[in-house]
């Protein structure tokens, strides 16, 4: 699939947003943060986590091809992920400007946790209805598989911790735990990262041309003339490919960046060694490196409709 | 506020004149309505405010606009001295506490070595990406330069260029690279100045004009010094000291220096004390410092001109350029910290006498070759800041030893720092005035006024004799471009001053119609037509008290009141021959036809944009 700039924007950006907002929210409920300057600490995050999503949703608007037609997308959300996501994106702006407020206004009481966790909740929510947007697609093998939505999820929280490491850092001038929570996270999105692109490399493909004309198996056939002479909206969007090797070496720079260089990163801040150059170098190497990694969750993914046009998928 | 909210506020107060003179003219035919008079009476004591909101090609609107720079100038540079706050507690770990400058050598002293040594190469690193986007991304047309804009351009900074440039600069500058963040804030706000002008439809002389105020703004707010802002951009980006151009110059500095006030509570940028002089032979001294600083300069100038070449010949990619000279500024900061940074609270200690002999040397060492690799590896910034340092630093030293030989005549060496600064400034940047300006107004100190006059002066002369006089400043500016287009770029006939009248009649129109038409009542002249022909024109303000007086009535045509056009200019008369033009008529604004034997009407010319083109010619860089 053709990866479009204002989606990667998406998928990231509202993973850091709802990561952090995610992670605040399950602090709060568990009573994990420090007492100190709690109510700024918080305020500060809901409204850094609501910006990154605003930023990721605003994004999401360029992909669209008829923009003034979006609102009605809220309307499916019997059927559609997309228009699942949309609600679930509105809906926790109030839950997360609410539980903002209470915590600014009365610091922690047991509303402050039951909102923490009504914006957990919310957040990873959203992520999850992004994810099955991906998920639910059955013609994309690298998409419509049990890696997808878990993978997210851990993104999500893992862009989160280093986000809320930084904004500790920023507002505390230590990180606390925080560093060490994001260190943790790298190296579980590490594993889940690597596991779903060993996956998808022992995936057999949906389709070929001998079977999708009922051949029997081991059976070959090619096509004699392309089906178009000129370029379609298939081959436009879905006909995307990248060269194996390309991939390869991407897949490794998006590992150094993404996950590695966090996860040591982290952990210097976690040992005190200068936490606020680490932490911040750990948040753009993070923004970067899931930017590449979300570049090749959509290049890398194949549709089965390409093989009409003879690619293999 | 944002660029988009002044704008906004520009418009709403030209709609809301606009509908004020509507509601004047309906209310003036219906006097016996009670409230009539009174609104009245009310309209004409405001109306002297309308000069103010209406019209760009009246030198009110000119001051409306200046001030509007002012503001916005003031505002740009706030927001980058915060994100300079913002990015050294996001990567430091502290807050810059801005006593005295920025605080970023307080900053450096707390951090381990190696932290020190780390981050110039980061901010290095984020630089060089930040500016390639902008050769990569931006290649335009408009320049980025705010003297480049001025001197050879037509006036238009490219907004997403100069912001880009700006946050490169950000990163090399909070990062501690050895530059001043002057530089970029004046880019900001020069990139204000312009893009309000391109929204106040000014013509291109008006533009550079526009950018220079952007520039006064910026040296204003920067350093708190408002006379020698408005100086720096007559003296060293307009080149000339014409009251045209002054004027507004003035306006946007005291407006931007104002706004910078209700926002910041800063003080002076150096803390200077108070500064005692012995005896008037003295003066004798400051003399030979002056010719001291006019040799010093022009290597000083040399060697930042050789570290580009070298860094440029190693032919790295820029990102990689700017972190090879993180990495020197890194390590030379690992013993010296002093070096990170604009210097300016390591300029007020060496003011104040706490850093004396070898220690004095050694910093003053480790930042020439500082600066050197910063500015040399691409590091966007200003050099007046470093220059500064230099001078001070120089200047204590040479007190310093006149001290120790003389210790009873001369006097305390922070004296020699101060004028040494003065000095120093004069000689690289060439422009002695704003320098004693600008040491005066840091100083406030009014004894210093003598001895820094001479110093400035003196090593003015003394440093021009090399490098042909060219300024620091000028280095930056394009040699190739210069030599390309030579002057071809400025203006030497009046055809790009035309503008469109604000009204023009057929010559049967009765005059209340053309009253009707009229939008606002500053328009100087009404032009009357037959066909395409041009053949007369009137001043509505005439006509009007003419028909008050009931001399003549509102159904007359329009002809029967005008008065024969006598002196029309031609889109390629020369700009002298055109304010001859001007000088017979007496008169502020001029038609355009094609030809003397054809009278299309092509528009409109006014004196004050032919006397501001004339200026441009004068002063062009020979």
């Amino acid at each position: 699939m053709r990866p479009d700039a204002s989606i990667l924007l998406l998928t990231t950006a509202t993973g850091f947003g709802y990561g952090l907002l995610a992670w605040l929210g399950a602090d709060t409920a568990l009573g994990l943060l420090p007492p100190q300057r709690l109510a700024a600490l918080i305020a500060a995050g809901v409204a850094v986590s609501l910006t990154f999503a605003s930023i990721g949703l605003m994004a999401s608007a360029f992909h669209l091809g008829r923009r003034e037609r979006a609102w009605r997308a809220f309307s499916q959300w019997r059927s559609s992920w997309l228009s699942r996501e949309g609600v679930a994106a509105v809906l926790t702006y109030p839950v997360a400007i609410a539980f903002g407020l209470v915590v600014w206004r009365n610091g922690e009481t047991i509303w402050s946790r039951v909102l923490g966790l009504a914006a957990l909740a919310a957040s990873l929510g959203t992520v999850y209805c992004t994810a099955m947007i991906y998920a639910s697609l059955r013609p994309i093998r690298q998409w419509h598989n049990r890696h997808t939505a878990p993978g997210y999820l851990v993104h999500a929280i893992f862009s989160g911790a280093v986000l809320l490491a930084v904004l500790r850092t920023f507002m505390l001038g230590a990180p606390g735990e925080a560093a060490g929570i994001a260190a943790a996270a790298a190296a579980v999105a590490l594993i889940a990262k690597v596991a779903y692109w060993r996956h998808i490399d022992s995936q057999k493909p949906l389709a070929t041309l001998a079977s999708a004309i009922g051949l029997p198996e081991g059976a070959a056939a090619r096509p004699l003339d392309a089906p178009h002479f000129t370029e379609n909206f298939i081959l436009r969007e879905m006909g995307f490919a990248i060269a194996r090797r390309h991939a390869a070496k991407l897949r490794r720079l998006a590992l150094l960046t993404g996950f590695v260089s966090p996860l040591v990163l982290s952990l210097m801040a976690a040992f005190a060694l200068a936490p606020a150059m680490a932490t911040t170098l750990a948040l753009l190497c993070a923004g970067l490196g899931l930017l590449m990694e979300r570049w090749l969750f959509f290049a890398e993914a194949t549709h089965v409709s390409a093989v009409y046009y003879g690619r293999a998928i | 506020m944002s660029l988009g909210d002044l704008t906004a506020v520009a418009h709403a107060l030209r709609s809301w004149s606009w509908n004020f003179q509507a509601f004047r003219r309906h209310g003036a035919t219906r006097p016996q309505a009670g409230v009539g008079p009174l609104l009245r009476s009310w309209s004409s004591r405001l109306a002297p405010l309308r000069l103010i909101f209406l019209g760009h090609d009246e030198l009110a609107g000119v001051v409306f606009w200046a001030g509007l720079v002012g503001i916005g100038g003031a505002l740009a540079s706030v927001a980058f001295r915060e994100a300079i706050g913002l990015y050294i507690r996001l990567f430091t770990g502290y807050w810059p506490h801005a006593e005295h400058g920025s605080g970023l050598v307080a900053v450096a002293m707390k951090l381990p070595w190696w932290h020190r040594a780390i981050n110039p190469v980061i901010g290095g690193l984020l630089a060089g990406a930040a500016l390639l986007l902008v050769k990569r991304r931006l290649v335009s047309s408009k320049a980025a330069d705010y003297l480049e804009a001025v001197r050879v351009g037509d006036g238009r900074i490219g907004f997403r260029a100069s912001i880009l440039k700006s946050i490169g600069s950000l990163f090399t500058i909070a990062s501690g690279g050895s530059i001043g963040r002057e530089g970029s804030m004046v880019q900001l706000a020069a990139m204000v100045g312009s893009r309000l002008g391109i929204l106040a439809r000014a013509p291109v002389p008006r533009l550079r004009l526009m950018v220079a105020c952007g520039v006064a703004a910026g040296i204003a707010a920067a350093y708190n010094t408002p006379i020698s802002g408005a100086l720096f951009a007559s003296e060293i980006v307009l080149g000339s000291m014409s009251m045209e151009s002054f004027g507004p110059l003035v306006i946007a500095s005291v407006v931007s220096n104002a706004t910078l006030h209700s926002v910041l509570h800063i003080g002076s940028v150096y803390e200077v004390p108070h500064i005692v002089f012995a005896s008037n032979w003295e003066l004798i001294l400051y003399v030979l410092l002056g010719v001291v600083f006019g040799h010093l300069a022009p290597p000083f100038m040399a060697l930042l001109d050789y570290s580009k070449s070298r860094f440029v010949k190693l032919q790295l990619p820029l990102y990689w350029q700017l972190a090879l000279g993180g990495v020197l500024v890194g390590l030379i900061s690992i013993s010296v910290p002093q070096v990170w940074g604009n210097g300016y609270s390591v300029v007020s200690h060496i003011l104040q006498g706490s850093l004396l002999g070898w220690m004095l040397v050694a910093i003053l060492a480790a930042k020439v070759v500082a600066t050197a690799s910063t500015v040399g590896s691409g590091g966007v910034g200003g050099v007046l800041t470093p220059s500064l340092f230099i001078g001070a630093a120089v200047g204590t030293l040479v007190g310093q030893a006149l001290h120790f030989l003389m210790p009873n005549s001369v006097s305390m060496p922070a004296a020699y720092g101060v004028i040494g600064m003065g000095a120093f400034l004069a000689a690289t940047t060439q422009a002695p005035l704003t320098s004693m300006l600008m040491i005066f107004e840091m100083t406030l100190d009014y004894d210093v006024v003598l001895p820094l006059m001479l110093a400035c002066v003196t090593a003015h002369y003394t440093a021009r004799v090399y490098r042909n006089g060219k300024s620091i400043y000028h280095a930056t500016l394009d040699e190739a471009v210069l030599a390309e287009h030579g002057d071809d770029w400025r203006l030497r006939t009046i055809e790009t001053l035309v503008k469109q009248p604000a009204l023009v009649v057929s010559r049967d129109t009765p005059l209340a119609e053309v009253f009707e038409r009229l939008s606002s009542h500053s328009v100087r002249r009404v032009y009357v037509t037959n066909g395409d022909d041009l053949v007369a024109w009137f001043r509505p303000r005439d006509v009007h008290e003419r028909l008050q007086r009931g001399e003549i009535t509102a159904n007359m045509p329009a002809e029967a009141v005008a008065q024969p056009v006598n002196n029309a200019l031609t889109p390629e008369m020369p700009l002298t021959e055109a304010l001859d033009g001007f000088l017979r008529e007496k008169a502020r604004t001029l038609p355009v036809t094609p030809g003397q034997w054809r009278h299309t009407l092509l528009g409109e010319v006014s004196h004050d944009d032919v006397l501001l083109a004339i200026r441009d010619r004068i002063s062009a860089p020979a």
